[in-house]
């Protein structure tokens, strides 16, 4: 998978990972994309087209920090070094390729900055389980869009109460749950477990409705 | 991606099961409660396990995707759910409706382990939302006056037939507690006390006597037990002593008073009234009704408190006490913490204690020396447009162009002819409420054919025109744009009741005929209420805002623009809650077209004095609050990346809002910022 092979940035500078290398790096992606013929674009229809790509993507990417690092903060934190270097490196992008698998070579390189750069207390995913998630992460990030939009469609059909307890819960991703079940003055176990319930079901849920439109 | 399920247990409808240990695994993944032993497990499954990989992969992007859905989760189709003004979420069990032709059903592998960590163990078909969490908490419900808010049952842990049993005894007690609730909640009845209490049945631990409110980048001394559990957010304990090694924080005390501390910082919550700075420095806010706020250091025993003050405790023991508005008085204590002297500062007036002669010198009050407040910004800002906090020295108010979202300075209508101009003034210190930090002094009308009004940016490329706000109704450009929404907040007061006409109006052009809406009193003939020119709002049908107290209140209006210029006004008179808007109860609606382009101040008749301060103009309700948390509006998390040495530069990044489409921007600032912000997070 050209995802975790790319993603290791052989002998790339340590602190901004990015710099020197990246061109190259970034410059394969894009002729293996599926649109390598790309015209010349103004710096403006660069930018803005660069930005709709961004926009229409950013959620894809941020649940792939959160499945690389499975932790939500973590993901949090990178997610935003991440758009740093994604703007930083744009011009670099070549438009007409996939962004996707650059934006996903740029964010799996910052998972592996912040594993080494940060020696995280608590459990976390080894660097092996890491590598083999980057690659399936990847390549289900095309049916990211029909999971969302069928989870959408899940969360209408939730009691109201389950729907305001994910709208508590989820409300910050920097914060945690527990923090969440104190603030509303409820048992932390209760709320992990009907949490854990809501999720179950919404999974199920996803899986159901993709498959009713012969996607699954 | 088929092959990578376990196709042989697909359910008829479709689903596919999966081994309930993973899901129970990626269940306590999500909720980060994963042991040692749990994680090895689930690094061996991702490493071995092709078909787990894909699991977890999907589950991941559910858990992520909840993130970004949450925040728009009220636009999501809700055909079984209430609506929103009388949408009491109810919170008894199984009453989902849901069954196994929407999600779950008997076959839910999903949900028949949900029924092995939790009280269902009916056979059938099992709804999901049955479990032993009842939610809402009744906070969350957003009331009417008219409506009687409903009650958690205490017996939600029961099974569901002797829930059922139970539930027609309750019924004549719910009835009488929803009495006596709506008794207490009524416009008008809502003390101090009263609120308190409600912040108690709305989850506070019992025995909390504080609230920390607002966070900025704050860092805990890790030698203190508690410094895990400490953040934006949680409730202070009476005796809880906190240590504050970097940051700001905002803590709000249960009788009203807030103090914003700059760490370093060593404190101790006493009580509701009463904090323990043992070093570092706060600004304090004190209403009125929390007069009784004490603060004690080791040198200084400060009591019967103004309005505003700073209080820096030194390590060596030397304490200055600056007083920015109000009277505050101090006693100056021994070794023996013994009153020797006391002191007496009123506005703009300081003094320097030292620890071991117990001398006093006394200088002007140095304000630039306490941080008072945690605006993130000088200029609009997440959703707030427009903001007034009449920061001008005391004197004549018209010609004073402060603030931001304004077309231009205040403007003098009317001003009595004995009294001057000048009767539209700026006067000495802030209207303060509860959980309102506020700047600046406040607007006064000293005289009775008073009228000052300014005009908010409606032209071209102004603020509201940008924020897509403005529309043009007969050759006038106006906020509100249909389908819009705009929220307006402000504090008043009057130093008499009954007494003739005053109101904060809402104006398009100038003129009598043309107050889209006033709130005050005495309007046209009215009492103390909301009225509207415009819309014919008059004695006859003029909803009004309950008791008329001389107290100050705090409103909040909001303003939702319909198509053909039908709109709905709904006004928060000294709402609940600053950071929830669900849990505010409506105490007036009125209807019909209120596009206006002006604010105006107006004292008629009597003798009273009207007071007007803090007026914000945003797009929801956090933002005229000014409170941000919540899925709303909320500040985002801002991280400050450091270069390598010699850039000077320091490049700072704002994600995309995941629950708004949109990417992130980055813009640059000199590397003079002393604290990097983390989580701004307020609420109350």
């Amino acid at each position: 998978m050209v995802v975790a092979q790319d993603g290791q940035f052989p002998g790339g500078p340590v602190e901004d990972g990015l710099e020197g290398n990246m061109p190259a790096e970034l410059g394969s992606l894009a002729e293996s994309g599926p649109f390598s013929e790309s015209g010349p674009f103004s710096e403006s229809t660069r930018r803005d087209a660069f930005a709709r790509l961004f926009a229409q993507h950013d959620r894809w990417l941020f649940s792939y920090l959160v499945t690389l690092l499975a932790n939500s903060a973590h993901a949090e934190e990178v997610f935003q070094e991440v758009c740093v270097v994604l703007w930083r490196e744009h011009e670099k992008f070549q438009l007409g390729t996939n962004f996707v698998k650059w934006a996903s070579v740029i964010a799996h390189h910052q998972v592996q900055k912040f594993r080494r750069d940060r020696k995280r207390q608590g459990p976390q995913l080894s660097a092996e389980a890491v590598e083999q998630l980057a690659t399936t992460a990847a390549e289900q990030a095309n049916r990211f869009d029909f999971r969302r939009a069928a989870l959408r469609r899940c969360l209408g059909k939730l009691p109201a109460r389950d729907r305001q307890l994910v709208q508590t819960c989820y409300a910050d991703s920097s914060a945690t749950f527990k923090t969440t079940a104190q603030q509303i003055g409820r048992p932390v176990n209760t709320v992990y477990k009907a949490l854990n319930r809501i999720r179950r079901v919404l999974h199920q849920c996803i899986d159901r409705t993709l498959a009713a439109e012969g996607m699954q | 991606m088929n092959d990578a399920y376990h196709r042989d247990d697909a359910d008829a409808a479709g689903g596919l099961r999966w081994d309930r240990r993973w899901l129970t695994l990626l269940g306590d993944c999500c909720n980060g409660t994963l042991d040692g032993r749990q994680t090895d497990q689930l690094n061996r499954l991702l490493c071995t396990d092709a078909r787990f990989r894909t699991l977890y992969t999907d589950y991941m992007q559910l858990h992520a995707s909840l993130y970004s859905e949450s925040a728009g989760m009220e636009e999501i189709a809700m055909p079984e759910s209430t609506s929103g003004r009388t949408g009491a979420v109810r919170s008894g069990l199984g009453e989902s409706g849901l069954g196994k032709s929407s999600i779950g059903g008997a076959n839910d592998p999903a949900a028949a382990h949900a029924g092995s960590t939790s009280a269902p163990t009916m056979p059938g078909p099992i709804p999901i939302g049955q479990d032993s969490l009842d939610w809402p908490p009744e906070k969350v419900t957003r009331r009417t006056a008219s409506q009687r808010p409903r009650r958690l049952s205490p017996y939600r842990f029961l099974s569901h037939s002797s829930y059922f049993i139970l539930a027609g005894i309750l019924v004549g007690v719910a009835l009488v507690s929803s009495w006596l609730t709506f008794r207490l909640t009524r416009p008008g009845a809502m003390a101090p006390a009263v609120a308190a209490k409600e912040r108690d049945a709305a989850g506070d631990p019992i025995g909390s006597v504080a609230r920390i409110t607002a966070t900025y980048n704050c860092l805990w001394d890790s030698s203190a037990a508690s410094a895990a559990e400490v953040g934006y957010g949680t409730p202070l304990a009476a005796g809880q002593r906190l240590q504050l090694r970097e940051g700001l924080v905002e803590v709000t005390f249960r009788d009203g008073a807030t103090v914003l501390l700059e760490g370093p910082a060593s404190f101790v919550v006493d009580a509701t009234d009463r904090f323990d700075l043992q070093t570092g420095r706060l600004a304090a806010v004190v209403p009125e009704h929390a007069r009784g706020f004490r603060v004690h250091t080791r040198v200084l025993d400060v009591f019967d408190v103004g309005t505003e003050f700073g209080l820096l405790a030194q390590q060596s023991g030397t304490t200055e006490l600056h007083v920015f508005n109000g009277l505050v008085k101090a006693d100056v204590l021994d070794s023996e913490g013994h009153a020797r002297r006391r002191l007496a500062l009123g506005s703009n007036e300081a003094a320097r204690i030292h620890p071991v002669s117990a001398a006093v010198e006394e200088f002007p009050a140095d304000g630039d020396k306490f941080i008072r407040n945690m605006l993130p910004s000088a200029g609009p800002h997440d959703g707030l447009l427009a903001y007034e906090s009449f920061d001008y020295p005391a004197g004549p108010l018209a010609a004073q162009n402060g603030g931001f979202g304004w077309a231009g300075p205040w403007f003098n209508i009317a001003a009595d002819e004995d009294s001057g101009p000048d009767s539209n003034r700026v006067g000495s210190g802030s209207l303060t409420t509860t959980g309102m930090v506020p700047l600046g002094n406040r607007a006064l009308q000293v005289a009775q054919h008073n009228r000052i009004r300014r005009a908010l940016a409606c032209s071209v490329g102004g603020v509201f025109d940008a924020a897509g706000l403005v529309e043009n109704q007969d050759g006038v450009r106006l906020v509100g744009r249909d389908g819009n929404t705009i929220y307006l907040s402000f504090a008043q007061r009057v130093t008499a009741t009954g007494d003739g006409f005053y109101g904060l109006e809402l104006h398009r052009g100038d003129g009598n005929a043309n107050r889209v809406l006033s709130i005050g009193g005495g309007a046209e003939g009215t009492g103390y209420g909301a009225s509207s020119n415009v819309n014919a709002y008059g004695p006859g049908n003029f909803p009004a805002l309950g008791e008329e107290t001389t107290e100050v209140n705090f409103f909040v209006v909001k303003i939702s623009f319909g198509v053909d210029n039908r709109d709905t006004v709904e006004i928060f008179r000294n709402p609940v809650s600053l950071r929830d808007e669900q849990a505010c109860t409506v105490d007036a609606v009125l209807k019909g077209n209120f596009a206006f382009d002006r604010i105006s101040l107006g004292n008629f008749d009597g003798q009273k004095l009207h007071e007007v301060d803090e007026i914000r103009v945003g797009t929801h309700f956090l933002a005229v609050t000014g409170r941000w948390g919540g899925n709303r509006g909320r500040l985002l998390r801002q991280i400050t990346y450091r270069r390598p040495v010699g850039h000077g530069l320091e490049t700072t990044c704002w994600p995309a809002s995941r629950g708004i489409r949109g990417a992130g921007y980055c813009s640059r600032v000199t590397k003079v910022t002393r604290i990097r912000r983390t989580v701004g997070n307020m609420s109350m």
